[in-house]
Parts: C-alpha cells; structure tokens; sequence
C-alpha cells in the first residue's frame, strides 16, 4: 500500500497498481518510500482522481508506463500496449459519466492529473472541455467559462469580418 | 504567476505540459521526462491554488494555460472560429494550433495575411477560379520560409506552374501530399520536381525549433493526385516524371493521373508500383493499354482499393493471334479477382470487353464510368453484380433503360451523377429524361446527391423524388437547351424544383434550369432555409428575384446566374447583401460596365472582375466577392477589376 497525503492534510491508502496509473508516483515510489506528499493536490481532488485511477488500474491489468524502470522488465514484449480507455466501451462510459462535473472542478483535475502524469487522465479532460466547446459561439463560451471579452469592439468585427470573409467553408 | 508570465515562461510552460495530441501524432515516447523535470517548474510556479474551490483568478489562469491542449481536440473550423472570438488569449491559442488552414476563395484573404495568423499549419486547403487569375504563385512563395512545416496541399481551380511545384517540392521537407484537383497551368516537369524530389535522403533545411511543434520525420510523396487538371505540354517537353521517384522502396499511398494526357514511362510505372507497397489508389491515364493494367494489378499490393484502368482498350499484342483474345480476357478475370480490397474503380475509355469478375462487382462501392460511351446492354453485364454501389458517374448514353436497371440493383446508391456526352465525341445518344429519374427516386431511397444533365424532364418524377429522397442534399438538374417546359404538361418547372426545396430538409446545393418562372424563387425563399450554394441556368425573370433570394436565403454563400437580364436598379437593391456572400457569379446579357462600377464604387471591399465576350455564352461575366485586401491590380485581357 502507499500512502498518499493531499494538500490539506488528508491521508489515502491506495494499492499500487491504482497510484502507479500516475507515472510521477510510480517514478517516486522507485527511489524512495511509501508516503507521498501531494502539496498541491486538495483532498478533493485527490478522491476524484484516486477514484479514477482505481476504476483504471482494475482495467488496465498490467502497468501503464512501459518507459519507466522498475517495472518494464516483466512486459517488455508488450511494452507499447497499454489499453486506452477508447477500446473498451464499459470503461468509456464510466469515463463519460466520470467527467459530468462543473467547469472548475474539471480544471482541478486536469491541472492534478497533468502533475501526477496520468496522461489518460489529462486527455479525457482536454477532451471533454473541447466538446462543451463544440457547437457554440463566441459569447456562449465565454459565458459557460466565465471569460471576460477583452476584445474591441471595432476588433471583434474585423475578426468576425476575416473568419467569415476567410476562413469559414461555407 | 500573472506577475511573472513572460515570454520565457510561457515557452517553459508549454515544453512541461503534457502534450495531448502531439503525444499521440508524431511526438514518441520521450515526453514522459520532459514532463517529469517541468513538473517542479508548475509546482513552483504557483499554477494552482491548494485551496479549492478556485477562485475566478486562478480558473482565469488555469483556462488560459489549458486552451492550448483543448484546442487541439477542436477541428471543426466553425467551432474554431468561434473559439478564436472568445478573448485574445484564446485568440493566440487558436492560432497557434490550427493545423489546416482553408480559404474557399483564394483572392479574400492575401498569403501573407493567413501565414502571418496561423504559424503552424500543416495542410493548405485553397480554392480559386482558375480563369481568372487565381494563381498558387504568390501562395507557395509566401509559404516558403514560415512553414516547414507544410505536409500536405489541396488545390481547386488554381493556376499553378511547374516552377511553384519545384518550390514546394523544395521548400517544405516533410512535405508529402498533393492534390490538384481541376487546376491548370503545369506540365510534366512540375510532376517530375515533385516526384523526384519528395523523397528519402534529399538534404532538408534545419527546421527552426519551437517548443511547440515538432517536426515530423521527413519523409517520402505518400499521395499525388492529379484530378481532372489540365496537365500539358509540349511535344519536346514532355518530362519522364514517373522515372523521378525515388528508386527505393516507396511510401506511396494514392497515385492519380487520368487526366495527365501524355505518355508515360510504363516500365518505370510497373516498377514504382512494384515498389510501392503501401499503395491503395492508382489511377492511371488513358495510354495504359488494358495489358498493361494486368501487369499493374498483378504488381499492386493486396490492400489496392481504388484502381483507375486508363483506357480499358483492347490493343493485342503485336504478332499474337486473335484467337488469343479469349485467354487474355481469363488473365485479366483472374488478375481482377486476385485484387481483393478493391472498391472503387474508374477509367474505362471503352467496355467492350468489361466484365467483371462477381467478386469485384459485389464489393464496389464506387463506379465512374464517365468517360466511357456505355449502351444500357453493356452496363447490364456490369452492374448486375454491383449491388452495393454508394456512388455511380456516368454518362447519358446508359438511357432511361439504364437508370431502371440501377434503380433495381442499387438500392443504397447515394450519389449518382449522370453527364451529358461531349459534342466531339461524335456520338448519337437520347439521353435520360424524366422516367429514368422517375426510376431512381422509387428505387434509391438513400440518394443524398444528384447531377442530372437531362433532354427533358416532368414535375412530377421531381416532386416523386422529393418525397422518396429526402435525405437529398445537393439537388443539380441541368436541361440540355433552353426554357424547357414540363415535357408532358408544358408547364413551367416550377413545382418540380419547389417540392424539392420543400420535401428534402437537409437541402444545401440547388442547381435550377428550364422554364422557370419567379414562383420557383418564392419558393426557394420561403422553405430553402439551408440552401449554400444556388445556380439557375436561364430563367425568365419579371420581379426582382435577386433581392429576394439574396435576403430570403440566409445561409447563401455562392450564387451562380447564367442568362438572366437584371437592371441597373435590381442589382444595385441588393448591393447590401454582397457582403454576406462568398462569390456572386453573374452571366448576363445587359448589364452594363457603368453598373457594376457602381457597385464596386460602393462597396469598397468588394471585388467586381468583369469579363465580356470570353464564356461558352458569350455573354458578360461579372464576377463578386469580398476581400479583406486591398483590390488586386492583376489585369489580363480575359478580365478587368473594376
């Protein structure tokens, strides 16, 4: 077991197999001990992650990184195959109910998930910010994301003028 | 982290990040240390805050260090238009990972103005009207230095010279994509520049580095499509382009050359295919001899997809006797048969002899046979077994009888195109007419395409049509000669084109002729909603429909008017819509040089080129559309910028 202490305090015991789906983790626990510190994970955000990397590792049978030391020896013939979660239509699913969650707790995953490595983790983030992108114009983005129009408005219309003069296909 | 974003930073950030997109495309496996030594930089940085939630600050911050990599999940150009509107900092990020760029008028928007926005692109998607003066020149030479990171360029309608294909094939190292589709301009020694020097081992520039792109591994010409272009040259001139490739194993995956009307080196053909094991489409001009064919099919790789025969015709051997004939016609049964994956074939100049083995036919999903003069006999030997065409091109001489027997086959066809004979080729044909559309809309439910060149046509196989067919998007119906009425009830052809308009909902692209009258245009106000692109061949007009359609179709973005009279005062009532459109195209007979000075007097962004004399119609050509750069001055005897 490992032991995983989030920013504010909180202690998780995870298996290995669940906290080795973050390469930083695996790379750690490889020279070092058993308890990790995450200063910059909340206890939050931590939950969600472990919860995702848990329904992963129980997935993902065997390793996911190939590349780093410790444990490559033993599937160095598969070392390239990793699942991704695309293949199995189960684990996508899960995933697509995983991610139905505000804006900003998106964001806190992603920014988590891109310090622990766990680069699924990080796509399917990036990938469900650019479907709630999908389909909307420039003003519905910004008000979902919560962005301020920094833009002229004499620049806002030569830009409008030039994607549509431009670059549009129809 | 917002006191301290310099420049600097920002490059470091973007080395640490996971990188998304480009993990999976081209990067390998060395971005997990690189991750791994940045992530302390993060840490460091203070990018996010420990305690949740966050406020509007860091989620500020965060979106904006984030953009990036979600952007590259976006590739639909509409979203990335919209996304590119969102705030500036979205702006540079759209920017900066827009991988193609596409310009469907190539004179809206000057080279240097699209290089200077979007840095790292690909792919050019340029389209142009090659008559007038849309030439690929100014394109590639502004392209050179920024993007060497170029792989892949589609044109249509361009003028491109042999001296812009030796600059691309110069230019760009990772270069390894070309399509030309109706373009002209160029001959073989442009296709020789590019064969011969898109290949493994040439000496490649250094590519500027930026952290985030990296190059791809250079490589070898993976497509060369040549489409309906006008390639040609002199006698003397004439390049041995094939020989160019490289003489190593090639990487080549899609070869077409139908419209290249000069010889070709075949030996040198049948060894690049020979070498070419990746090859999936080859489509060969019309001096490959039906022998040859054999040899190339017999060459090609298994997973060969989409042939193009050349001319299909039968020249025996030289001192062979004619009872031969029969044993070769076994060969090539068996060579057919032996390519497995193929599901599209073109070519055929001529079908005597065609006939397919079952195996082939039942796996079709595409079938031109628009350059062959097919009777209704012979396409019944070969499409008998083609029961799973998608996509079938031909020519009017397959009759009204030919269109029953597809109906009856075809059930999912979804795209047919049927062509009217050239005049030079010296042939006697009645053509299609209403009852062979009448069979294709009882028996072709799925059809989402049409283009009917047709000697005469009822409204009532059209309104059949709309109401089986309504998955149409792009209806085309052109009736060969002037004003033709219903050629039972000899009425106008309005209703036809209005049940279409009304029934098929997904409507984009309508092409109208015959005798119309200004009640189709209310039609197509009212209830063509989605309606792109229109162009109507010859109308009789008493009410200003320009205006109506102009304002009643909002989504128009292309309009094409052949044979119509509009006043001084028609054209001038919707000056204020020109705008909103990507190309207006008129074909007239009395609008006059002083109107359309008006309208380009008036509108200062808009670009009227005008062109007396120079159409099939003889008539006057003027030619709009908008551009964000000052007015070309280009001038030829073909056409004046007013």
């Amino acid at each position: 077991m490992i032991k995983l202490v989030s920013g504010d305090g909180a202690e998780f015991e995870v298996e290995e197999e669940v906290a080795f789906q973050s390469k930083i983790i695996k790379d750690i626990v490889a020279d070092a001990d058993d308890v990790i510190p995450l200063p910059t994970v909340s206890s939050k955000v931590l939950i969600q992650v472990i919860e995702y990397c848990r329904k992963h590792a129980a997935v993902n049978s065997f390793p996911l990184s190939p590349s780093s030391s410790a444990a490559a020896a033993a599937s160095s013939s598969s070392s390239i195959s990793y699942s991704k979660p695309v293949s199995d239509p189960a684990l996508r699913a899960w995933d697509n109910e995983f991610v139905k969650l505000n804006n900003s707790s998106l964001f806190d995953i992603v920014i988590a998930a891109n310090y622990l490595d766990i680069e699924e983790l990080v796509d399917l983030v990036l990938e469900t910010v650019a479907d709630r992108i999908k389909g909307k114009q420039a003003q519905e983005i910004r008000r979902q994301f919560n962005i301020e129009n920094d833009f002229t408005p004499e620049e806002e219309e030569a830009l409008r003028r030039e994607n549509s003069w431009a670059f549009q296909n129809n | 982290m917002t006191d301290h974003g310099d420049a600097e930073e920002e490059d470091n950030e973007k080395q640490s990040r996971l990188s998304p997109s480009r993990g999976s495309s081209s990067a390998g496996s060395g971005g997990g240390c690189q991750a791994l030594t940045s992530k302390s930089g993060d840490e460091g940085r203070g990018l996010v805050d420990v305690s949740p939630p966050c406020s509007d600050q860091v989620l500020k911050n965060v979106i904006e260090n984030v953009i990036e990599y979600v952007l590259e999940f976006l590739t639909c150009r509409r979203d990335r238009n919209a996304a590119s509107m969102v705030c500036r900092s979205w702006y540079r990020a759209e920017a900066q990972t827009r991988r193609e760029i596409f310009i469907g008028n190539c004179f809206a928007v000057s080279p240097t103005r699209a290089v200077a926005r979007f840095r790292f692109a690909r792919a050019l998607v340029l389209k142009g009207r090659g008559e007038w003066g849309s030439r690929f020149s100014p394109w590639v030479t502004a392209m050179a230095a920024p993007y060497p990171w170029l792989e892949r360029v589609c044109l249509k309608h361009m003028t491109v010279s042999d001296a812009d294909l030796g600059l691309l094939a110069r230019s760009f190292p990772s270069f390894g994509d070309l399509t030309l589709i109706s373009c002209s301009g160029f001959g073989t020694r442009g296709l020789a520049d590019v064969a011969g020097l898109c290949r493994l081992g040439s000496s490649s520039p250094i590519l500027p580095t930026n952290a985030n792109f990296r190059p791809v591994p250079y490589r070898n010409l993976r497509v060369l499509d040549l489409i309906s272009s006008d390639v040609k040259d002199e006698d003397e001139q004439v390049a041995d382009w094939i020989s160019r490739f490289p003489e190593t194993t090639t990487c080549l995956e899609s070869l077409s050359f139908e419209c290249v009307t000069c010889m070709i080196n075949f030996a040198a053909l049948e060894a690049l295919v020979t070498r070419s094991p990746h090859l999936r489409c080859l489509r060969v001009n019309q001096h490959v001899s039906v022998h040859q064919l054999r040899r190339l099919m017999e060459r090609a790789p298994p997973q060969l997809a989409k042939l193009g025969t050349g001319s299909f015709r039968w020249v025996p051997a030289a001192g062979a006797p004619e009872r031969s004939l029969n044993l070769d016609l076994n060969d090539f049964e068996s060579a057919f048969a032996a390519c497995k994956s193929l599901v599209c074939l073109s070519g055929f100049r001529m079908l005597e002899y065609l006939h397919l083995p079952y195996a082939v036919c039942s796996n079709l999903i595409s079938l031109n046979l628009m350059y062959a003069l097919i009777t209704p006999e012979q396409l019944e030997l070969t499409i008998t077994e083609c029961y799973n065409l998608r996509t079938f091109w031909v020519l009017e001489t397959i009759g009204d009888k030919g269109l029953k027997l597809v109906a009856e086959i075809c059930k999912d066809l979804t795209e047919l195109r049927v062509f009217p004979i050239n005049p030079s080729m010296n042939y006697y044909s009645d053509g299609v007419s209403d009852s062979g559309l009448m069979a294709i809309a009882e028996g072709c439910p799925k059809l989402r395409t049409i283009l009917y060149f047709c000697r005469g046509m009822t409204n009532a196989a059209m309104v059949t049509m709309s109401q089986n067919c309504p998955d149409l998007v792009v209806f085309r119906l052109w009736m060969i000669g002037r004003y033709r009425p219903d050629r039972v009830t000899g009425e106008p052809m309005d209703e036809g084109f209005g049940a279409i308009v009304m029934n098929c909902k997904k409507l984009t692209r309508l092409a109208i002729s015959g005798l119309l009258t200004d009640k189709v245009f209310e039609y197509i106000v009212n209830r063509g909603k989605l309606i792109r692109t229109l162009s109507v061949w010859f109308a009789q007009n008493t009410e200003p429909y320009l205006k109506y359609v102009l304002e009643g179709c909002p989504n128009l973005q292309r309009l094409e008017i052949n044979g119509s009279n509009f006043s001084y005062a028609e054209l001038l009532s919707a000056i204020h819509r020109f705008y909103n459109m990507r190309i207006v195209w008129l074909n007239l007979g009395q609008i006059s040089l002083r109107t359309c000075k008006e309208v380009a007097r008036r509108l200062p962004h808009l670009v009227v080129m005008w062109c007396q004399g120079q159409d099939i119609f003889s008539g006057k050509n003027v030619y709009l559309y908008r551009s964000l750069d000052k007015p070309r001055k280009d001038e030829s005897p073909v056409f004046k910028i007013l």
